[in-house]
């Protein structure tokens, strides 16, 4: 089992009497590339927060890299190696590039504990951001505030947050969200190019990109598992196709 | 017997929150604004009346003015200065403090800082002899029947009548609201000169029971935010139950803990709200 | 923030520096000029001016509104008071006590917020004020109830006993606690502290304890704050329930949301402001909480971007240079998130 980066049994997430997620089981093999895809509705966006720690499900287990982190909340399934993204920007949008950089590096080990000392000046935290601002071609934006960027480059900058803690489990909500077609294949290539070690989850409604970036595909349908399978299999499954395109049923 | 006189008086003192709540619930609940000035108004509510009163020597007449004219008080405030800030809570919070700090002072000049009592309505003075060994005041007994009856009046009008809706709505989008032919202003105008109302009524029976003078404003209103808090926002029912508590807790803590009487309210009320943000009977609003 | 966080221009900083220098040594050499109603009215500029700067980790750079800040003044207030009067501890011990008064008061908040938001947070911080304001007021063995303490005298001070001498050791003291507060905002945990106010679901994916740091938030807060009621107990010599009531926690409000709750010194600008106004008003006019009122129904109406928010929005138009100011004032986004419960862990559709 420790060959699986994330793992999901029996997951059941409810608000109230709204069963958002039943019985919901994954198995996410290290290095793998996994599309959760599924009508609106579905329960995608909170199987990411139970998976990510932002939600503790009513019935069931969570695993990340072999530990049981169901109990466990968000912040510490990061500094265990879990990383994400968000569906809507979700930056510290009055902070500068640079910084939402450099915060996010500092959460590493005792950096988070200084007070003492400038951001930057903390161990090599500006040579890391510098870095980081030099490999995703942010060097120029470096000083303007988050909200100054534009909506495709705030969703890079998601995506570089989530890659400066140096993940070993990605999850990405929805990244080419809003992006028109160049900015949203321009994403799709950076991901692509990620490192092999690094296992991605990400929710997707772009079937170009699905066919593109996928291993394995999971489709998940009012809150359950439909179907978990190759790409090409889950576009001739017959269940999902019912779903996507035929039958008058409400997401 | 001790007890049950304490007991009452708890009650008498819960009966007078809520009235004084009741307002705030009202603006509160229906409005979502907060308005901190409620103190304010209860005083300028109880120095009228008494005023009219000293003039005039008619009590119900004076209370009726004295209401009406705060009422009419409360809708200019809301008209021209918290119109603006719907939906901005912390603006309206600074706002409506500096419009009681401006009532407050303004009472202060014209009558002068030492504490005044509006006169209680002939017949409640006086005693009702309960027992053989216990009497209890006329007007604290009419005040916990008073705060049941307006209870059960404003939750039933609430429930039973549009306004509540039509409000709620328009507190969400005035442009729909407008559309389909709530006329937004006029209702604002109208839930909070109910409210400043409501208050200025617990004024002239609060000065009654406890008298006023231009500092107590701001004692009477944080004791009702409590209310309000504990009770739930926007629910009259957990706004009664929360204030015969605060009620009770005030009697019992000034008798048996007289040096820690104002912690025995608030420290419980923290510790309550820490755990249970949404009071007793509050719903979970999601906008 | 961003504006005093970012060096847009490389002649900032220096500029910045040698403004502040300007600044330190007019007030240094003005006890020589001016007479002593002067500069006791600009002590007490410089105490509420650091409560101000306190409050704001909380308030503006935390993005807590609370309305039970008097507390954390009052307490210093009255452990300085207490000890200096009842007992025989050095000066330096009864600022150590002081300021870990503060500091314990800051966590006991911080802990009872934890999970308030918005309007919660500010009825709660109230309640816990208002706990605090009747400990002082009925536990008259102890605080002097009502009439408060009046014999405190500055002999233990380590500066001689006269106004310009401890407006001196006011300026140092506050001097360092701003540079020290300054400090702390800029190192990893003070941005923890402004991540807060940004972002709490991105902080906590980053892998930061949010808990932990909204207490390290009140907690240095609160140190600071009761270190200005300190100074305050000194410069009056003496306290009494006034320094622990809501108005005072609203007017403290006030001072962050006047000189611009989104800057590290716009709180001690709104102090200055208002501090000032007071003093040239009350010389007319015995109506001086009625033009106070005044102040804050015009701060909430048209200044909620403060003084130094409307100054960035000036230069902007005319230069359009530098980085643009804060897109909304704190006063606006603080606002307080609609009226449902909050759940210990956020839940997104």
């Amino acid at each position: 089992m420790s060959d699986m980066a994330l793992v999901a049994r029996g997951v059941e997430a409810r608000f109230g009497s709204f069963v958002a997620n039943q019985d919901v089981c994954l198995e996410v093999p290290v290095g793998e590339r996994r599309v959760l895809i599924g009508p609106n509705g579905a329960g995608k966006s909170t199987l990411f927060n139970v998976l990510a720690g932002q939600l503790r499900p009513s019935r069931g287990t969570v695993e990340l890299l072999g530990h049981d982190v169901t109990r466990m909340p968000a912040y510490r399934r990061a500094r265990r190696g879990l990383a994400r993204t968000f569906q809507l920007n979700n930056l510290f949008n009055e902070l500068t590039v640079r910084q939402n950089i450099e915060i996010t590096l500092a959460s590493r080990g005792a950096a988070r504990a200084v007070f003492w000392r400038d951001l930057g000046s903390v161990r090599d935290i500006r040579a890391g951001s510098d870095a980081l601002l030099d490999a995703w071609e942010f060097s120029d934006l470096a000083d303007l505030p988050v909200t100054e960027l534009s909506y495709g480059q705030q969703r890079v900058m998601e995506i570089v947050l989530a890659m400066s803690t140096q993940p070993r489990v990605l999850l990405l909500d929805e990244p080419t969200a809003g992006l028109a077609a160049a900015d949203a294949a321009r994403l799709t290539r950076l991901v692509a190019e990620l490192p092999r070690d690094i296992t991605i989850v990400m929710i997707e409604h772009d079937m170009d990109v699905v066919f593109a970036l996928a291993d394995q595909v999971t489709v998940l349908h009012q809150g359950k598992v439909l179907a978990d399978d190759t790409p090409e299999r889950v576009a001739v499954d017959s269940g999902v196709l019912q779903v996507y395109l035929g039958g008058g049923e409400d997401a | 017997m001790a007890t049950v006189s304490n007991i009452l008086n708890g009650l008498a003192f819960g009966s007078l929150l809520f009235l004084v709540a009741s307002g705030l619930t009202i603006t509160f609940g229906l409005m979502r604004t907060i308005n901190l000035a409620h103190g304010g108004f209860y005083l300028v509510g109880g120095y009228l009346a008494a005023d009219l009163f000293g003039r005039t020597g008619d009590y119900w007449s004076s209370l009726v003015i004295a209401v009406l004219v705060t009422g009419v008080l409360g809708m200019l405030v809301e008209r021209f200065l918290l119109h603006r800030l719907l939906n901005l809570e912390l603006p309206q919070i600074i706002l409506t403090v500096g419009v009681a700090l401006i009532m407050g002072d303004l009472l202060l000049a014209q009558y002068g800082g030492s504490p005044i009592s509006p006169p209680a309505p002939v017949g409640l003075d006086g005693a009702l002899n309960i027992s053989d060994t216990l009497v209890f005041p006329k007007l604290r007994a009419f005040l916990i029947v008073l705060a049941l009856a307006l209870a059960a009046l404003i939750t039933a009008f609430l429930r039973f009548s549009s306004v509540g809706a039509k409000v709620r709505s328009a507190v969400d989008d005035q442009e729909i609201a407008r559309t389909i032919g709530i006329r937004v202003p006029v209702i604002f105008l109208l839930v909070f000169g109910a409210g400043t109302a409501l208050a200025a009524f617990a004024g002239v029976w609060g000065g009654a029971l406890t008298s006023l003078s231009p500092e107590s404003g701001f004692d009477i209103l944080l004791l009702a935010l409590v209310v309000v808090v504990v009770g739930g926002l926007g629910s009259v029912p957990g706004a009664l139950i929360a204030a015969f508590a605060v009620g009770l807790l005030d009697q019992f803590g000034k008798v048996l803990f007289p040096e820690w009487s104002l912690f025995t309210i608030y420290a419980p009320v923290a510790l309550f709200l820490a755990f249970r943000p949404r009071g007793l009977l509050g719903k979970v609003e999601a906008r | 923030m961003s504006r005093t966080w970012t060096a847009s221009r490389v002649d900032r900083p220096a500029k910045a520096a040698l403004l502040l220098v300007a600044i330190i040594v007019v007030l240094a050499v003005l006890p020589l000029f001016i007479p002593s109603f002067s500069l006791f009215l600009l002590t007490r500029i410089l105490i509420l001016g650091l409560f101000a700067t306190a409050f704001n980790i909380v308030f503006g750079l935390g993005g807590m509104p609370s309305l039970g800040h008097a507390a954390f003044f009052g307490i210093g207030a009255y452990v300085a008071a207490i000890a200096t009067t009842r007992t025989d501890l050095p000066f330096a011990a009864v600022l150590v006590l002081a300021l870990a008064a503060g500091t314990v008061l800051g966590i006991v908040f911080g802990l009872f917020n934890l999970r308030a938001r918005g309007i919660y947070l500010l009825l709660l911080t109230l309640a816990l004020a208002q706990a605090v304001y009747g400990l002082a007021f009925q536990q008259v063995a102890l605080t002097g109830g009502d009439n408060g303490i009046s014999d405190i005298t500055r002999e233990s001070l380590p500066v001689p006993d006269s106004l310009p001498s401890y407006y001196w050791f006011t300026m140092v003291v506050v001097g360092l606690s701003v540079a020290a507060m300054w400090t702390v905002l800029r190192s990893p945990v003070g941005m923890a502290i402004i991540g807060l106010r940004e972002s709490e679901s991105r902080l906590a994916a980053t892998g930061y304890r949010v808990g932990l740091y909204r207490v390290i938030a009140f907690a240095l807060s609160g140190a600071f704050s009761a270190l200005a009621g300190l100074l305050d107990a000194f410069l009056l010599g003496s306290v009494s329930p006034s320094k622990l009531t809501f108005l005072l926690s609203a007017e403290v409000m006030v001072f962050a949301i006047l000189g611009g709750a989104a800057y590290f010194l716009g709180p001690f600008l709104g102090a200055a402001v208002v501090l000032c106004l007071e003093f040239y008003v009350s010389t007319y006019t015995d109506r001086w909480t009625t033009v106070l009122g005044i102040v804050y129904v015009l701060t909430a109406l048209f200044m909620r971007d403060g003084l130094l928010g409307r100054l960035a929005r000036l230069r902007r138009r005319r230069g359009r240079t530098g980085a643009a100011p804060p897109a909304d004032s704190p006063a606006d986004e603080i606002d307080i998130p609609p009226l449902a419960a909050v759940a210990v862990q956020e839940s997104q559709t």
